[in-house]
């Protein structure tokens, strides 16, 4: 087994020829891990500072020259490290240096102990636009981005790749361009297309997809953080969506880089500020906010600013700005006090680190249709079931009506008396045998209440709430809002009539069953025992209610009972009962229970041919509602209603930034503590970097300007790296997060210099009248399109053991860029090929198919803020696009997960990416990728041509865009016979394998080809190929 | 089952291959992710240096960590206070709270003695309540850790904190650490296992999450209802040998793709896909209790089928037997505040109930076993109590808020001195005063068991080399045997 963690950082061999001994890679860190925390910026033990090379090599206070350059043997440095007297030795705390870093120190010594500047560090300087460099291979470069590769493959004796075929350059632009693949039609025509210009003619297509702005969009929304919730333990919901639009539509609309980046640090300061302007913002309100109880409010709004300033470093400025929050930045040239300087930008906006969603700002309802599409399904369903439960109802009824024969009602009302409020209520009592509740109304309550009866045998007990006109909102609830209540739990106890020195014995109930009930609040609620549990009858107030509590076993007495009873209200927020009366029955027969109004008994006595069609009906009305058939239908179609006009009322906001009137002042934080205020500091950038203008106001909007300032040496090359890894894989700085000098030296310098400097101008050759758009400056479509155009590109992805010898991580690029799909591109690819996909762009989140119950198990039982559990879309909301996905932090969609999605919780520049078995897992049997294997074996009965080789091809073509190899097809056809066989012989898994999923499947479809197909796309959709883009 | 290219391939990378189909579940994915220093670890090995390995001989191979979810009350489970009997109902005296932030009572809340009987049991002679009388039975094979501390006072930062060295979240957890450091010892089953009982507050799975590690590294939740982990199942119609059927034909369809392309990411895909078939049989086959002994599931007050507390620890055991690494159980509902959420008369006695039986016969069992020396169990929340009553006094609303600053954890096993109780609190139970260990200590502790230098355990993210305990912790050699 071997133990990675210790291994020395090695760095590829594919920069320049690396020195032996490299100071920022091997001797810094030394310095910094072993020697900093007494000879640092923050300490200087003896006089000796190490972070800075004049102080360092002059030594300490000893006046010892620290090191004799050439002269390892007699450096000072080397004798301290060395020395065995335990007094001299250093470090002199914790283990030893090793014989490797001592090694390094002396090699480092002896060849010249060259330290570089910090100015020095190429990324603090600016980028000029290099020359091209002159190659041997005059005719292999398509554009610009190929002279400086082939200069480079050329200089390590390697040749490119040959160009990859016509089906594989579709496939990686689609992907790449769009995160879709392409359809056959569009193959077809690319495939067809002898025009010279036909590969750009497909590059302008995909670049002018809406699908282009999506695909960009979801990476960049890594970086933003993006998510809708708030991300500690509780993590409840936010409306975030309309941010995410903002930035689907800039990619769309390509937005120059240098807009986007102001509107989303500042579009809120910019002169007569759009709403669009303002809900960019939201970039920076993607921070965290906690729900749990007792947090510090202002230890939250502090690390929500740091998040900001840490998430501008890494998204713009390509640095680790974050790690000068409690000291100096220990490499790069930060303070503690320019980190605070930058702190001060964000420090005086309104929002809160607690609870509070504030400032939002309402945007405009997407269209209602799309919203409520699935519920008018969802109706015509109901209304169906409804009709044909109504046709059974009048014999039901009949049935109903000779066991009711002779009966009277059968509850028994209860004189209540003694009622007590722990929370100090008080109560009258109402001729009708009610009781009211008046006066105080505590936040949490306890009633108790007694009764006596004389009936010697009690099965159930009845509880009416009722309206009141002194209750809010008629009641019978009192929860001044609504008029609800929460009944969280109906206790009871019993002590004989005589005797009354008999300890009273608590009576169980067992079922609850009620003419009402709220979503999540059920009857049985009240009765389980359970006090975080209620019931509760929203959203129909001011109405009379009812409860029927049957007991676990029948209450038997010689003369009647003494009756205590407990309301207890737990849930807070006043949610106690208003009204309510109580009664008694021993009917053994529990679907006689439902209370008969006087009326409707004495309509029962009246003989059927007697009855009035006004009697009749009256009758059916009532039994009507007896029926729990007919109840509950008759709910969820109220539900379905009051959510379509909920739906169609609903108010959409996006969370915002916006400054304070009364800004904040910044102190350092001393060690990272916001308790422990340090220095006071102004708004300021580091001054390794250009200075900000004297006459513009300090702002949020003054750092936007300066980020995208031509000056600033990292703005443009941190966002062109970005694009070249998105189609790449890998960066030209491989850490793409990190510019600084703990992170790589770009493989290209040049070509990340001359992609930097085309960005910001483009150079007037890519104006040609060829471009239909000439490119503006930060013309980010422009930048993408010159990486697809390059030759570079278009290789084949195909290696070769010289390949992989000289270059195993393709950081040269002598083939074509191929790595694993990212996680919402490997669900978007199936429901596309197999037609599932609801393309559909923007809106509100949804909830796709997810396993029940996981976030119960995790705890989350919000059901008063309809948290509980994750709530399945229904119809094509389904199908949409991962970046569409419903994103809570503490419990990532747990497929994108799998597949290396980050959690949000912070910003992301890079995800892994990974290849695990539980990826083989969930690629395998994920609900959706299922369902789209079946969806995808339909389409190719149905579209898939006349023979199963034409089937395979038509398939194989869908998800990897090429025709298989004979050898492929047969291996395919020989399953699909094999599993058509296997099927025949079993089909009842063959029904079983084709009913997953809810799509429409086709009833004319032969069930045993469909499910052999089925399989078939289950083991195309798992491929390698299919997986990745190559 | 490769091909002669594959074969080529192999020998030319070979230690990338090693790692991939050679050591199982993480090594596999790390030879993907972190292959170029793997790739680099091989340059180096070539020419002669030492491939950096535990740092020094481990004590334990393996660790079971009955996490508590809400933060037990100390006080009334092992940290005997008389003189805060005595004082019931007083002030807590000014000089304590000095500079104290609390989360939900005001300074001026009234002390609270425990209300529980305390007896010595042991050769440690260590003061345990009556709440638990199975601990009671072992105490010379645990190590009480009496002057425990953490730094944060809301659950959220505080379960991270316990789980990840830091208040908020982006870190890795403790036992993805172990699954990067030392990988699994089973190639079918995952290194860090994790499996969740109660209610109460929330669990957010970054507490089991991978940081900035490779996900490979995170917990995999092992769930009592449905597939145990998420997708294992073949979906119905499907069928095992349906589905190796269909897997013949990925690995076939996939090994072309590898002849032609050479792609080494192919060949990795295609143990991946292995390694899934083998865990399909590997994770049902080590959940399914119903075949323990009768006297097994006594001991344990298991009920096969239901989830619970000793259901998990049941299968806790199971899954070290199997060489699981890390293995975490989560039992929540001890955040006690007073009222009928919880409380310290019906709510932390329900605790102990689920959990005092089951914890102490894992330990009899892996004793039993000849696992105990390999094994080390930790139980402990991610805070304690207040010596100061939270709610009234009434029996279904008594209670205490939270309390970083000295607490119990215990430990057991894994090359732990047994029989002892180290460190102490003050008179009150409030500060950790002799003998204190930090949340670091207690992290660097268990990497020492393990082989590990907990400060040569890192990993670079963003410029700088992390490692679990930050830049603090000390190993408590009292604590080793």
């Amino acid at each position: 087994m071997i133990l990675l963690a210790g291994a020395v950082l090695l760095h590829e061999a594919v920069g320049a020829t690396q020195p032996q001994v490299d100071f920022v890679r091997d001797i810094q860190p030394i310095f910094v891990k072993r020697c900093y925390e007494c000879h640092g910026p923050d300490k200087q033990k003896g006089g000796l500072r190490l972070d800075h090379k004049p102080d360092a090599a002059r030594g300490g206070k000893s006046e010892k020259p620290f090191w004799i350059v050439g002269k390892s043997a007699e450096s000072h440095l080397i004798a301290r490290v060395t020395t065995e007297d335990e007094d001299d030795q250093m470090p002199p705390k914790g283990e030893r240096l090793t014989a490797d870093q001592i090694r390094a120190l002396r090699a480092w010594i002896d060849h010249g102990a060259s330290w570089p500047e910090e100015k020095s560090h190429w990324a603090f300087t600016k980028p000029v636009r290099p020359g091209l460099p002159a190659v041997r291979n005059a005719s292999w470069p398509r554009n610009e981005i190929d002279a400086f590769i082939l200069a480079r493959l050329e200089k390590e004796k390697l040749s490119p790749s040959p160009e990859a075929d016509r089906a594989t350059l579709i496939r990686r632009l689609s992907l790449d361009l769009t995160g879709l693949p392409p359809t056959i039609a569009e193959m077809d025509a690319f495939l067809n297309d002898r025009s010279p210009k036909a590969y750009e003619k497909v590059v302008a297509r995909l670049l002018a997809s809406p699908h282009c702005g999506e695909h960009l969009a979801r990476a960049w929304l890594d970086l933003a953080r993006y998510a809708d919730s708030n991300g500690y333990q509780v993590d409840l919901t936010r409306s975030m969506w309309p941010y995410r639009e903002w930035v689907i539509n800039a990619f769309n609309q390509n937005m120059p880089f240098d807009q986007f980046t102001i509107e989303q640090l500042a579009g809120d300061l910019l002169p007569n500020a759009t709403l669009e302007q303002k809900i960019a913002t939201g970039f920076h309100r993607n921070t965290k906010i906690n729900d749990e109880g007792g947090g510090d409010e202002e230890d939250y709004r502090t690390k929500a600013v740091k998040d900001r300033v840490a998430t501008t470093g890494t998204t713009w400025l390509g640095l680790t700005v974050m790690c000068a929050e409690c000291h100096t930045h220990k490499y790069d040239p930060i303070s503690q006090d320019e980190y605070y300087r930058l702190y001060s930008f964000f420090n005086s906006t309104e929002d809160k680190g607690n609870f509070s969603l504030d400032p939002t700002i309402a945007v405009p309802a997407p269209p209602v249709a799309s919203r409520v599409g699935y519920l008018h399904t969802r109706l015509a369903t109901v209304r169906a079931e409804l009709a044909t439960a109504e046709k059974q109802l009048p014999a039901d009824q009949a049935a109903w009506e000779r066991q009711m024969a002779g009966r009277s009602n059968l509850w028994v009302t209860l004189e209540l008396t003694n009622a007590i409020s722990t929370g100090g209520a008080g109560f009258t009592n109402l001729p009708d045998q009610s009781i009211l509740a008046t006066g105080v109304n505590p936040i949490y309550d306890t009633y108790q209440i007694e009764a006596e009866t004389g009936l010697t045998n009690i099965t159930a007990i009845l509880l009416e709430v009722l309206p009141d006109p002194s209750l809010p909102n008629k009641g019978p609830g009192r929860w001044g809002k609504t008029g609800n209540f929460i009944l969280d739990e109906l206790g009871l106890t019993a002590a004989p009539r005589s005797g009354a020195t008999a300890a009273p014995e608590t009576i169980f109930f067992g079922k609850a069953t009620a003419d009402w009930e709220q979503q999540y609040y059920r009857a049985e609620h009240a009765v389980d025992r359970d006090p975080k549990t209620g019931w509760a009858i929203g959203p129909r107030f001011g109405e009379r209610h009812f409860l029927i509590a049957e007991l676990k076993s029948p209450l038997r007495s010689g003369t009647g009972v003494k009756l205590a009873f407990r309301f207890d209200f737990y849930h807070g927020n006043n949610h106690t009962v208003g009204r309510l009366r109580l009664s008694v029955t021993g009917e053994q027969d529990i679907s006689k229970l439902w209370p008969l109004p006087a009326q409707v008994t004495e309509l029962l006595a009246i003989p059927g041919q007697q009855r009035t069609p006004e009697h009749k009906a009256q009758l059916a009305s009532h039994y009507r509602a007896l029926s729990p058939t007919i109840r509950n239908l008759e709910r969820e179609m109220f539900r379905l209603n009051e959510r379509e006009t909920e739906l169609a009322g609903q108010k959409f906001t996006s969370l915002v930034m916006k400054e304070r009137a009364d800004p904040r002042q910044t102190f350092v934080h001393v060690r990272g503590n916001f308790l422990e205020k340090g220095k006071e500091v102004t708004a300021g950038v580091p001054a390794v970097f250009p200075p900000l203008p004297n006459d513009q106001p300090t702002n949020r909007l003054a750092l936007a300007r300066w980020l995208v300032r031509a000056d600033n040496p990292l703005t443009a090359r941190v966002a062109v790296n970005r694009f070249w890894e998105h189609c790449f894989g890998t960066g030209i700085v491989k850490t793409s997060e990190d510019f600084g000098k703990q992170g790589e030296a770009p493989s290209h310098p040049e070509l990340l210099d001359w992609l930097a400097t085309e960005f910001m101008s483009p150079s007037p050759s890519q104006t040609s009248p060829a471009n239909s758009h000439p490119p503006h400056a930060w013309d980010v479509k422009h930048i993408l399109k010159l990486i697809v155009m390059s030759a570079t590109y278009r290789q084949s992805a195909a290696t070769d053991q010289e390949r992989l010898d000289k270059d195993l991580y393709n950081r040269l690029l002598a083939r074509g860029p191929r790595f694993r799909l990212d996680a919402e591109m490997i669900r978007d690819q199936a429901l596309a090929v197999s037609g599932l996909l609801n393309p559909e762009i923007g809106g509100p989140s949804v909830y796709p198919e997810q396993v029940p119950n996981l976030w119960k198990e995790l705890g989350f039982l919000r059901p008063e803020i309809g948290m509980d559990e994750w709530p399945v879309s229904a119809g094509p909301d389904l199908y949409r696009r991962g970046l569409y996905t419903f994103w809570r932090r503490v419990c990532t969609y747990p497929t994108f997960a799998t597949f290396d999605a980050p959690s949000r919780e912070l910003c992301t520049a890079r995800r892994p990416r990974s290849n695990t078995p539980l990826q083989a897992l969930a690629a395998l049997n994920e609900p959706t990728l299922l369902e789209a294997a079946r969806v995808l074996g339909q389409r190719i009965l149905l579209e898939g041509g006349k023979d199963t080789n034409q089937q395979i091809d038509f398939a194989f073509r869908l998800c990897t865009a090429r025709h298989p190899s004979k050898l492929e097809r047969e291996r395919l056809a020989s399953l699909y016979e094999q599993q058509l066989k296997s099927f025949e012989r079993d089909a009842k898994s063959a029904e079983a394998l084709i009913n997953h999923g809810s799509a429409e499947r086709p009833a004319n479809l032969d069930i045993r080809k469909l499910a052999a197909w089925t399989m078939v796309a289950n083991v195309l959709l798992n491929l390698d190929e299919t997986l990745t883009k190559g | 089952m490769f091909g002669p290219d594959l074969e080529n391939l192999k020998r030319s990378t070979r230690r990338k291959f090693l790692q991939q189909c050679g050591t199982g579940m993480g090594a596999l994915a790390l030879g993907s992710l972190l292959n170029e220093k793997l790739f680099a670890a091989s340059a180096k090995d070539a020419v002669g240096a030492a491939t950096p390995g535990t740092h020094f001989a481990p004590k334990a191979k393996n660790i079971i960590y009955l996490f508590q979810s809400g933060g037990p009350s100390h006080l009334d489970l092992f940290d005997y206070k008389p003189e805060l009997i005595k004082r019931n109902g007083q002030k807590m005296p000014d000089e304590i709270l000095k500079n104290i932030r609390l989360a939900q009572i005001g300074k001026d809340a009234a002390l609270l003695g425990s209300r529980y009987q305390f007896k010595q049991h042991g050769k440690s002679g260590v003061w345990l309540s009556e709440l638990l009388p199975h601990l009671s039975t072992i105490v010379d094979d645990v190590a009480f850790v009496q002057g425990f501390y953490s730094e944060a006072f809301n659950h959220d930062p505080a379960t991270l904190f316990m789980n990840t060295g830091a208040q908020l979240s982006g870190r890795p957890s403790m036992g993805s650490w172990f699954s990067y450091g030392l990988g699994s010892e089973n190639k079918d089953l995952p290194a860090f296992v994790v499996m969740a009982t109660g209610a109460g507050q929330p669990l957010t799975n970054n507490a089991w999450g991978s940081g900035f590690l490779p996900t490979v590294h995170q917990g995999v939740q092992l769930r009592s209802q449905g597939d145990p982990v998420l997708f294992v199942s073949n979906p119905e119609g499907m069928g095992a040998e349906r589905r190796r059927q269909s897997l013949d034909a990925v690995r076939d369809l996939n090994q072309m793709r590898f002849d032609v392309l050479r792609d080494p990411e192919i060949a990795t895909r295609i143990s991946a896909y292995e390694l899934a078939y083998k865990m399909q049989t590997s994770v049902p086959d080590v959940m399914d209790i119903s075949k323990e002994p009768k006297a097994m599931h006594e001991a344990y007050s298991t009920t096969p089928g239901r989830a619970s507390f000793a259901n998990n620890c049941l299968l806790a055991r199971r899954l070290v037997e199997r060489g699981v690494r890390f293995v975490q159980l989560y039992h929540r509902g001890w955040d006690h505040h007073g009222g009928p959420d919880g409380n310290l008369v019906f709510d932390l006695k329900k605790r102990c109930q689920e959990t005092d039986q089951p914890a102490v016969a894992l330990i009899k069992d892996l004793k039993a076993r000849g696992l105990l020396d390999e094994t080390l169990v930790v139980w402990g929340g991610e805070f304690g109590r207040t010596p100061m009553m939270q709610g009234s006094l009434s029996p279904d609303n008594i209670g205490r808020d939270h309390h970083p600053h000295g607490y119990t954890v215990w430990l057991a096993g894994g090359g732990i001195k047994p029989g002892i109780v180290h460190g102490k609190t003050d008179d009150f139970g409030f500060f950790a005063t002799e003998d204190k260990v930090h949340v670091h200590d207690l992290h660097a502790t268990i990497l020492h068991l393990f082989g590990i230098n907990h400060t040569q355990l890192t990993y670079r993210f963003q410029g700088r080399d992390f490692r679990l305990t930050d830049v603090h912790g000390e190993v408590v050699k009292p604590l080793l045997a």
